[in-house]
Parts: C-alpha cells; sequence; structure tokens
C-alpha cells in the first residue's frame, strides 16, 4: 500500500502564545516545535497499515526550513521517505496548502492519505475535505477507526455526540482523531535511521492565500471572581448566585 | 583505552598556569547531533509523560511492570554504546544532557540508566577488548542484558582499595573462582552483567606475591550469583538496591578487564565518567522543582501579594538561578572538555560533581521552602526531589572525598615541584596517584601566563576577579605545601578551603567562558540577562574565594578538631544549660 | 450581499445552531435564504420561520437521505450559485467542518471555520476566530468572492423573531456519494456532546478515579448539562477521549462550565476559557482555574459535589 501522510510542524500545546509588540503575528522565538499531535496519529495509522499490508509510507510537510525538523520525527517513528514542499512561511490560508499539496499528491500515486483531523495552531480543521475535493477522492474526516479491506473502507467518525460508519473505497483521504491509536515512540534506532533519509525537497505551488490574518488579540482576560466559599456550606449559596446573577441554572 | 599525561586545567590552575585555550570558546554541540538529541529528548519525554508516574514510584517503591522493557525496547541502554557495538555512541555531552533530563523527570529512573551505563558497562567501553565488546556490548545496548558496578563493600566504601572480594586464578580450567559480597549495588536485582573488582595474588616487579585488585567481567549465567533483598532507602525508591554475592563464580581468564592489577585505576577511572552524568542528572531535578515551584509563587497570593512579590522570595529565585547558571556553565565546559579527547578532566567531573549535587540539594530545599506547608505534603513534588537528590551527595565519590581529591590532585605537581616534601605527596591517598599523572612534560616549555585572553568589555570585571583569585589560590595552596609539609594530606579542612575555592573559580571560567562566547555570537545587546548572571555570580564567588583562602592561613582548625575529639570521647553532647 | 445559511438537522430535527445563524444574519442585517437537504425535509420551514427566516429553499433527491460530503458538498455549492448569495453561513458542527470545505472548494472560496465574531464592515465582513485553541484571536478578512464562514455554536443565542418562511422546493442530481454513511451509531446513552451543550460540568485528576465520576454524572443530569473532563483524566483512561475539554481536545463555550477537580493547565484553559460562566471546585486555593472561574469553593470536592446534588434534588 503506498500511503501519503501529510503532516505540519505546530508549537508544543505547553506555549503560552506571545504576539510581536504591533500583533500582527505570533512571536516565534520562545516557541518549542513539535509535530502536530493529530498527525501522530496519522503517521501511526500509516506505519500500521504498512506492516499488516506491505507497501511504503511517505511524509509529506510544506512550510518554511524548521519544519524539517517535524519530517523527521516521523521519519524517526519509521515512516519510509518524505519530500518537504519548501515556502517561506506556512500560508495563513488552508485552501493555499490544500492546493500546493494536492499537486504533489497527484503526482505520487498513493492509495491512501493520511494526515491529522486538524494542526493545533491554526485549527483550521480544513485540509482533509479540501484535499478530498481537489483530488476528487472521498475524505472522511475526524476518523477514530479505520479498517480496510482490499479497496474498501469502513471508517468511524466522530460526530457531535455520536459516531458515524462511513464508507468508501481507495483511495480516499482520511483525517484521524485522537482515539486512532496509540503513536509509537520515535525509538533511538528509529531516529538514527531517520537522519539517513534524504528528505526530497521541492518548491510548493502555492496560490495567494485569500484568507488574511489583519491582526491578532489575546483574548479578554477574565478577572477572578468570587471565592464563594470554603466547604460544602457554600454550596446553596452558589447555586443561588447561579440561579440569580448568573441566570445560568 | 583512557590517555594519560593529558593537560588538565584545574591542574594547571593549582600551579598558576592558566590553559585558557582549553576553556574559551565555550563548546558548542554540532548542529546535527543537536537535532537528534532533541528527537532523543522528545521521545523520552513523550513516553515519561504517559508511563512515568514519579508519586507512585516512589509510593510503591517499584517501577510499573514493563516500563524498564520499553526503555530498553526505546533504546535508551544504549546511549554510551559506540555505534559499531549498535549503539548510539553518544557524546559526553548529548549523554549529559540527555541524563539532565532523566534526572529531572525522574531522579530513580534516571539512576537505573545511569547505573547501567554510566558505570555498569563503561569499563568495558573504556578498557575491554575488541573480542570482550563484540561479545557484550550489542546486548548491553539493547538491554538484553542490564548491567551493575559492583566495586562497593561493607568494609569498602570511599576506601576502595580496602576490598576484601578474592579472584582465585585455577589455570587447569582457565579461570577465576571469585568470592565475596558487594553492598548498595544499584541494578543488584536486576542487573546479567557486573563489572566486578577484585583482589588477586600476583607477583610485583620484584617477584613477590602481593595482592592488587583486577576487573572482571562476570555474568550472572556464570552461576553462584545471588541478589539479596531490596533494600528500603530514603529516595530513588524504585531503582533496585542490594547486595550481591559471589560464591565460587567461575570467570573465564578471557573476562578479565584491561591489565591484571590495574583494576583500582580502572574503577576510578569508570567512576570519573560517570560523575558528569550525575551532574547532569541533578541540575535536571533541579529545572523540574523550579519550574513547579515558579508557578506556585506567581500564583500564591498572602497579604495581597503574589509571593513573586516578596523580596525574600526574589532572592532565593535568583540565587538558585545564578547558581544553577554557573553549575550548568562547568558542567557542559567539562562535557566539551571530555569530548575533545585530549585533556584530563578527572578534577573538573569531581568538581562539577560536588558543586552540581550540592546546588541542586540546596535549589530544591529552597523551592520546598518557598511553597510553604505545601512543599512538606506527600502529594506535591517538592520533598520527593529532595529524598531522591539526598544520595548524590554521597555515592560515586562522597563530596567529602572528591574535595579531597580536588586538593590533592590538584596540588600533586606542584608538591613534585616544591622538593622540599619530597615525596611525600605521591598517592597522598592511597590510589589517587594513579589519576593524578599531570602533564608536567606538557606544560613545560609552554609560556606561563596567569592572565587569560581578552573577553568583551561586560565581563572584563569578572575575568580580572577571576585572574586575581586563580593567582592568589595558586599562592594559598604552594604555602599551605610549604607550611604544612606533607601533612597536607591531613589538613583535611585545608583541602576542603582550596577544593571550594578551586570549584568557584572553575565555575567562574565556565560562566565567563560561557556567557563571552555567546555575546560573540548573539551581540551583547541579546545578552543582557546572561551577563548579569555571570557578573552576579563572578561577584559572589570571588568573595567566596577569598573568605576561603584566608583561612586556609587563618582558622579554627586546632580547636574544631579538638573540640571533636572531645565529644567523640564524651559519645555524647555532655552540655547541660543548668 | 445575501448569505445562505445551510440548515443542518439530524433526524428530522433542526440543530440549534442554524438558528442562531438565522439571528447572526439578522443581526447583520443582510439578506439571506435559508439551504435545506436531504430526501424528505418536512416541515422544517415552521421552525426556521419562527426565528425569522423569510426563505427557505428544499434541495431534495431521494438519495440524500443518506449524508455523504462530497454529495451534499455538490448540492451545496450549487445551491449557494443558483441563489446568488456570496456568503455561506454554516455551524462549526462536525457536519459543518467537514462539508465546509469541501463546498468552498467547489466555489473557489476561502472558508472560516470555527468564528466567535461576524461583523459587517461596509461590503465586507470582519471575523473573529480564535487559533491556538483560544490561546489568541486572530481577526481574518476572506477575499475571495464567495465566502464560506461556520459559526460556533453557542456564541451568539437563537432569538425568535416569528416570520412567515415562503418555500422552494428544487429537485436536484445527486451526484458523488464517494463517501456514504452507513449508520449513526449513538455514543453511550445517546449522550450530549460538549461541543453543543448549553452546561458542561467536567471532572480531572482531583476525581481520583473513574469510580468517583458517578459524581460528575449525577451532577451533569441534574443541570441537563454534558459530561467533560481534563486531559489528566482521559489520559489516565478514566474517560473516553471524546469527553475531552482543550487543546487537543474540544474547544467549548457554555454559558456554564463546572470545574470539579480541575488544576487548570493551560492547554485545559485554552479550550474551555470562552465559557459564559464557570464555576471551579478544587481544594488547591492557588490552582490556576479560580483565575478563571466566576465562582469558585475551595474544599474538597468530595463534600462539595453530593452537596450540590443533594440541594439540586431538594
Amino acid at each position: 500500500m503506498n500511503i501519503a501522510v501529510c503532516v505540519k510542524q505546530t508549537p508544543d500545546t505547553e506555549t503560552r502564545v506571545k504576539l510581536t509588540d504591533d500583533q500582527k503575528a505570533v512571536n516565534e522565538s520562545d516557541i518549542n516545535f513539535i509535530l502536530n499531535p493529530y498527525d501522530e496519529f496519522a503517521v501511526e495509522e500509516a506505519l500500521k497499515l504498512r506492516e499488516t499490508n506491505g507497501g511504503e509510507v511517505t511524509i509529506i510537510s510544506l512550510g518554511p526550513d524548521r519544519v524539517k525538523s517535524a519530517i523527521r520525527s516521523a521519519l524517526a517513528m519509521g515512516a519510509d521517505k518524505a519530500i518537504h514542499l519548501v515556502a517561506d512561511k506556512n500560508p495563513s490560508d488552508p485552501n493555499a496548502v490544500a492546493g500546493a499539496l494536492a499537486e504533489e499528491l497527484k503526482t505520487g500515486n498513493y492509495d491512501l492519505i493520511l494526515l491529522g483531523k486538524q494542526a493545533i495552531d491554526d485549527d483550521h480543521a480544513q485540509l482533509p475535505s479540501l484535499l478530498g475535493e481537489k483530488l476528487g477522492l472521498p475524505a472522511v474526516t475526524v476518523v477514530v477507526k479505520l479498517d480496510i479491506n482490499g479497496d474498501q473502507v469502513t471508517a468511524e467518525r466522530e460526530i457531535d455526540g455520536a459516531h458515524e460508519i462511513v464508507t468508501c473505497n481507495l483511495p480516499a483521504v482520511i483525517g484521524a482523531q485522537r482515539g486512532l491509536n496509540e503513536p509509537r515512540y520515535a525509538s533511538l534506532k528509529g531516529i538514527m535511521k531517520a537522519k539517513k533519509i534524504p528528505i526530497e525537497e521541492k518548491p510548493a505551488a502555492l496560490a495567494a492565500d485569500q484568507l488574511e490574518i489583519e491582526s491578532f488579540n489575546y483574548p479578554p482576560e477574565k478577572s477572578a471572581g468570587k471565592i464563594v466559599g470554603d466547604s460544602a456550606d457554600a454550596v446553596p449559596e452558589l447555586l443561588r448566585l447561579l440561579h440569580e446573577e448568573a441566570k445560568v441554572i | 583505552m583512557a590517555k594519560e599525561n593529558l593537560p588538565s586545567f584545574s591542574k594547571g590552575m593549582f600551579s598558576g598556569v592558566i590553559l585558557d585555550e582549553l576553556v574559551f570558546p565555550y563548546p558548542k554541540m554540532k548542529e546535527e547531533e543537536a537535532e537528534d538529541l532533541k528527537m532523543m529528548q522528545d521521545s523520552f519525554r513523550k513516553f515519561a509523560e504517559d508511563h512515568i508516574d514519579g508519586q507512585k514510584i516512589d509510593e510503591e517503591e517499584k517501577y510499573p511492570d514493563g516500563l524498564i522493557d520499553q526503555l530498553k525496547e526505546l533504546g535508551f541502554m544504549g546511549l554510551s554504546v559506540p555505534e559499531e557495538y549498535d549503539g548510539f555512541g553518544l557524546s559526553a555531552t548529548a549523554y549529559t544532557k540527555m541524563f539532565e533530563l532523566f534526572g529531572g523527570i525522574n531522579p530513580s529512573v534516571a539512576i537505573t540508566l545511569g547505573a547501567h551505563q554510566s558505570i555498569g558497562y563503561k569499563g568495558l567501553v573504556l578498557y575491554g577488548n575488541e573480542e570482550q565488546k563484540k561479545k557484550y556490548l550489542p546486548k548491553l545496548a539493547s538491554g538484553e542484558m542490564l548491567a551493575a558496578y559492583c566495586l562497593t563493600e561493607p568494609g569498602a566504601g570511599s576506601d576502595a582499595a580496602g576490598i576484601k572480594t578474592k579472584a582465585v586464578r585455577d589455570e587447569e580450567n582457565g579461570v577465576y573462582i571469585l568470592n565475596g559480597s558487594k553492598i548498595w549495588i544499584t541494578n543488584g536485582g536486576v542487573a546479567d552483567f557486573f563489572t566486578v573488582f577484585a583482589k588477586e595474588e600476583m607477583p610485583d616487579k620484584d617477584g613477590k606475591m602481593t595482592e592488587k585488585i583486577s576487573a572482571f567481567l562476570v555474568t550472572r549465567d556464570m552461576g553462584g550469583i545471588t541478589s539479596g533483598k531490596e533494600e528500603h532507602k530514603l529516595g530513588l525508591k524504585g531503582s533496585s538496591t542490594t547486595e550481591v554475592f559471589f560464591e565460587d563464580v567461575k570467570v573465564p581468564f578471557e573476562n578479565l578487564l584491561g591489565e591484571r592489577g590495574k583494576g583500582f585505576k580502572i574503577a576510578m577511572n569508570v567512576l570519573n565518567n560517570g560523575r558528569l552524568g550525575l551532574a547532569g542528572g541533578s541540575i535536571g531535578a533541579l529545572k523540574v522543582v523550579m519550574k513547579e515551584a515558579i508557578a506556585h509563587i506567581r500564583q500564591r497570593k498572602q497579604f495581597r501579594k503574589t509571593l513573586s512579590e516578596f523580596e525574600m522570595i526574589k532572592e532565593k529565585v535568583a540565587q538558585m538561578t545564578v547558581d544553577l547558571f554557573a553549575t550548568e556553565s562547568m558542567i557542559y565546559l567539562t562535557s566539551g572538555l571530555v569530548d575533545r579527547g585530549d585533556v584530563d578532566y578527572s578534577l573538573e567531573s569531581a568538581m562539577c560533581k560536588i558543586r552540581a549535587t550540592e546546588v541542586t540539594w540546596h535549589g530544591v530545599n529552597e523551592c520546598l521552602q518557598m511553597v510553604g506547608g505545601l512543599g512538606f505534603m506527600k502529594e506535591y513534588p517538592y520533598q520527593r526531589y529532595l529524598r531522591d537528590g539526598r544520595v548524590n551527595m554521597i555515592f560515586e565519590g562522597t563530596n567529602e572525598i572528591l574535595r579531597m581529591f580536588t586538593a590533592l590532585a590538584g596540588m600533586h605537581e606542584r608538591g613534585q615541584y616544591l622538593r622540599k616534601i619530597g615525596t611525600a605527596l605521591k598517592g597522598p591517598i592511597k590510589g589517587f596517584g594513579v589519576l593524578t599523572d599531570y602533564a608536567t612534560q606538557w606544560l613545560k616549555g609552554r609560556v606561563s601566563t596567569e592572565r587569560i585572553r581578552d573577553v568583551h568589555p561586560e565581563l572584563a570585571a569578572a575575568k580580572v576577579q577571576f585572574e586575581t583569585w586563580a593567582k592568589n589560590m595558586h599562592f594559598s595552596a604552594e604555602r599551605a605545601l610549604i607550611h604544612v609539609g606533607k601533612n597536607i594530606i591531613y589538613r583535611e579542612m585545608i583541602q576542603e578551603r582550596l577544593a571550594n575555592a578551586a570549584i568557584d573559580l572553575y565555575a567562574m571560567i565556565a560562566t565567563i567562558s560561557r556567557v563571552d562566547t555567546m555575546i560573540t555570537e548573539k551581540g551583547a545587546e541579546n545578552c543582557s540577562v546572561e551577563i548579569k548572571l555571570c557578573n552576579t555570580f563572578a561577584d559572589q564567588a570571588w568573595r567566596r574565594v577569598r573568605r576561603n583562602l584566608l583561612m586556609v592561613d587563618s582558622n579554627n582548625d586546632r580547636e574544631m578538631r579538638e573540640i571533636a575529639d572531645f565529644i567523640v570521647d564524651q559519645e555524647k553532647y555532655p552540655f547541660e544549660t543548668i | 450581499m445575501k448569505i445562505l445559511i445551510y440548515a443542518e438537522h439530524r433526524e428530522g430535527a433542526l440543530r440549534k445552531i442554524t438558528f442562531e445563524n438565522i439571528t447572526l444574519a439578522k443581526q447583520l442585517g443582510v439578506p439571506f435564504e435559508v439551504a435545506v437537504i436531504g430526501s424528505e425535509v418536512g416541515n422544517l420551514q415552521e421552525e426556521l420561520g419562527k426565528y425569522g427566516a423569510e426563505k427557505v429553499v428544499f434541495y431534495q433527491n431521494a438519495d440524500l437521505a443518506t449524508y455523504s460530503p462530497d454529495a451534499y458538498a455538490a448540492v451545496l455549492a450549487e445551491a449557494v450559485k443558483k441563489q446568488g448569495a456570496d456568503v455561506l453561513l454554516m455551524g462549526a458542527t462536525s457536519t459543518g467542518k467537514d462539508l465546509g470545505p469541501r463546498a468552498a472548494s467547489l466555489l473557489n472560496a476561502a472558508m472560516a471555520t470555527d468564528c466567535t465574531k461576524v461583523e459587517l464592515d461596509g461590503d465586507d465582513l470582519k471575523i473573529t476566530r480564535p487559533m491556538y485553541a483560544g490561546k489568541v484571536l486572530a481577526n481574518i478578512r476572506l477575499s475571495s468572492a464567495v465566502k464560506v464562514v461556520t459559526v460556533r455554536p453557542n456564541v451568539y443565542s437563537a432569538a425568535e423573531a416569528p416570520a412567515t418562511a415562503a418555500v422552494d422546493t428544487e429537485s436536484v442530481d445527486a451526484p458523488g456519494f464517494k463517501a456514504m454513511v452507513k449508520e449513526i451509531v449513538s455514543g453511550a446513552q445517546g449522550k450530549l456532546d460538549v461541543t453543543e451543550a448549553d452546561i458542561i460540568v467536567s471532572g480531572g485528576r482531583g476525581m481520583k478515579g473513574p469510580e468517583n465520576w458517578h459524581l460528575i454524572e449525577g451532577l451533569a443530569e441534574l443541570l441537563g448539562a454534558a459530561t467533560g473532563a481534563s486531559r489528566a483524566a482521559v489520559d489516565a483512561g478514566w474517560r473516553p477521549h471524546d469527553e475531552q475539554v482543550g487543546q487537543t481536545g474540544k474547544t467549548v463555550s457554555p454559558s456554564l462550565y463546572v470545574a470539579v477537580g480541575i488544576s487548570g493547565a493551560i492547554q485545559h484553559l485554552a479550550g474551555m476559557s470562552s465559557s459564559k460562566y464557570i464555576v471551579a471546585i478544587n481544594k488547591d486555593p492557588d490552582a490556576p482555574i479560580f483565575k478563571l472561574a466566576d465562582y469558585g469553593i475551595v474544599a474538597d470536592l468530595f463534600d462539595v459535589v453530593p452537596r450540590m446534588i443533594e440541594e439540586l434534588k431538594a
């Protein structure tokens, strides 16, 4: 099975996001970048499918030079090949990213394209569907369980308050959600092996962004509220406040 | 093989020579290795987040099932095995950084990993022959075999030369018969591979039979090896610590490690090597505890101010930062020296171990103090890190022994040079002599200098302080040698002061080098905090150096000895107020 | 400018976000129409009218009884073109996020996901959407001719504004069906999802174990709330991951969020800080959650929660 996994490099979840002084951008200087956690599920699933079906796993990532370390992390987990679509920065428009990725994916004759359901920085959650449409392929997003039998795909996806069982044929695009699997840790052997795998560089064929970020704000700071009490005796007062002051119950 | 007769920065400093090319510029890791390191760290961090619960390990006094196996599978047992034997051949710098991470996440796990590879199989890496390495290192790297270092015995702790374990040659069968027992062996209950030090009778150069220490590679499957019950300890509770008994263990001749009779030197060199990992592990723990405590003092309010607004809290935070910064500078300067491969780093690694374990002990204690009563509670990690860190000042050479080593080995060459005291200084503590083959040869023909190269003007004052006090330490050491003569080996309080001065001076130069190199790369305007840390440390350090050196000449040592003798004679504190 | 609102429905019932979007469109003062896609779409126009919809178009095809993102996207993109809309407004629900990008791609439109503020700026839209799970808010602009906007549920409250909706029914072709929903399996007891819930009761590490979760569930039931969990509780295996609130879980904006035994790690706070009211119950007075909480009780949750249940029952 010829599998492509599209990955993104994101700040880790512990990051306190700081803005530049003009609030036009995120200050990247103190950020610890990692492989997007949802993409790890995608990589793991690809590796598992390779283990049962044979084939090859290719990592594809778009972005500036620093994304190579995310590519290496995915290779260290056990992927076979890697392509870096070089861009001088991460585009703000997911549609532009999807276009460039789709151009590359078209050339690879992949049976399956896996990626995280969203990246934890931009939170657009658009790529799996966009890739599906651009490649004319079925796409199943937010997938927590994946079965592939021949070219028959049965995927369980999370929807609000329930799960859907979705079927389609390969080739297909799958957006991975937490719960799909337990990603393996990169072993030191894997890390050493990954070093020796060349990362193929290609310029990203990017269209102009049609989604522009004009500025950022910090969310309005909530001022600390009232400590109603320091024992269970405060419960009646709390309920009164919720009922009469906040009017939420 | 460990090389001999190499230049040593600190020994030079004791002799009044500053070998500044050994410490400038500050060593830097190659970009490629830095990238590998980050991935290894990420891998361990992620694994630890899911599988290592420090509080649980502490409470249950054991690791969860499968934890060690998973660490093996991920490759964390083969960090210091060279690549050609299926290991990862990390540089000393990368290795120490990994131990910083291990020690931060869980000191217990760090010690299990450290006993295995910092000392357990390190002798094999340093002194083993090709066949031995081929036979064992791949298995040790994969963790198929776990290693332990067996030196300490009930009767021989710091005085390791006094071991009683015997190896008797059975020429007919080509084996040594090993008998004896070792105590407090880390990994003792779980190891399959033991680096064992034992005495054997052998002819000396005059043909007379004497007992000398040899080192052996012993595996559990040789039979006759049993482990005692797990010890209950103050800390590091997940790690295995047991007695190990050797009863008629048949060790093939080919499992002799290094030369016959050279075991003590091997034992000491292995420990010299292991100390950096321990130093790294220590400061890793402090960094983690600091992070916890800082989060608390930012939140917690008293008198309508957060704790972080109070000046005594600020003082604590600043002091531990200054000390940690300087200690870290020492450690990674030293690891850089190890990686150069052409420097004697035995004193420096001992100084790093002393300083790192004490700065951490003190820092963790201050963190506990900052968070108040909460620090005393078991559900918070402060007390656990305090307990876990306590033994660091005891094992792999107590800090007292290491201070003696630092001072005596530091003065050794100078002592020889000052013929007045003749050979009295040779081997000041039995065995230390083998570690002090300092390159007199190497020094000869060099232009002796007491100055170091120019540094950035922001650090100029610190540089002058270093030069001034390094020179003074040299003079103090020399005066002590002249005045006290061969009795210097008994004057431990003087040794202690000289060692403390040397540690502060080495920390000063390491910090100056680190920040100076950083300024060259980034520009002074981007290093303002680091400059402040360096200058604050230098300022505090030279005052301590001055005090220590003053007390070499003027002190209460006689009274202190007499008081101690009196009290010990009374067998208790004998005074009453009424 | 003209808005087309995609009416999301499941099992014959419209989802609340549709009404919220109608209210938003009315607030903006922009003409809008509603599109409903399905096989038999019944009398949904009555309810849509209640909130102020004046024009509803049903796109009907027997095959559309089954949800398929590619098939639905094709119909929806056609609808946008047919009705001459330049903004497609949807809910940032699992369906909106699944369907929206495909429709956007067909329309060569830029899309903004999970928006928390949509304002009119002359002929253009000024949009605010959280990024980094809410650690920052981005002010964005879409420069494409057609724009797709999905709005976070619970941000705009639906306001009734009775009108009579005129109804057009169009039979459409339904091409595609590359991916099809075979069945919907409801969660445990068809439980309420945290992203849509008006009230959420969440438990964290302080709960000490899954065996104590009856407290969370008991309180949630009395409040009509969904149950959530912190990452610590999910990672420990106490709760299923679809309950996780935070950066690698779900981002929620309920009216009331009750955090029980949750200290408030940054990645958790990011996921729930936009809740209208936050109640924290924790015995550690210095827990970061109290910085965010409107009301807090500093006490053992094992005393407080049973008392709450008792009082609410009374």
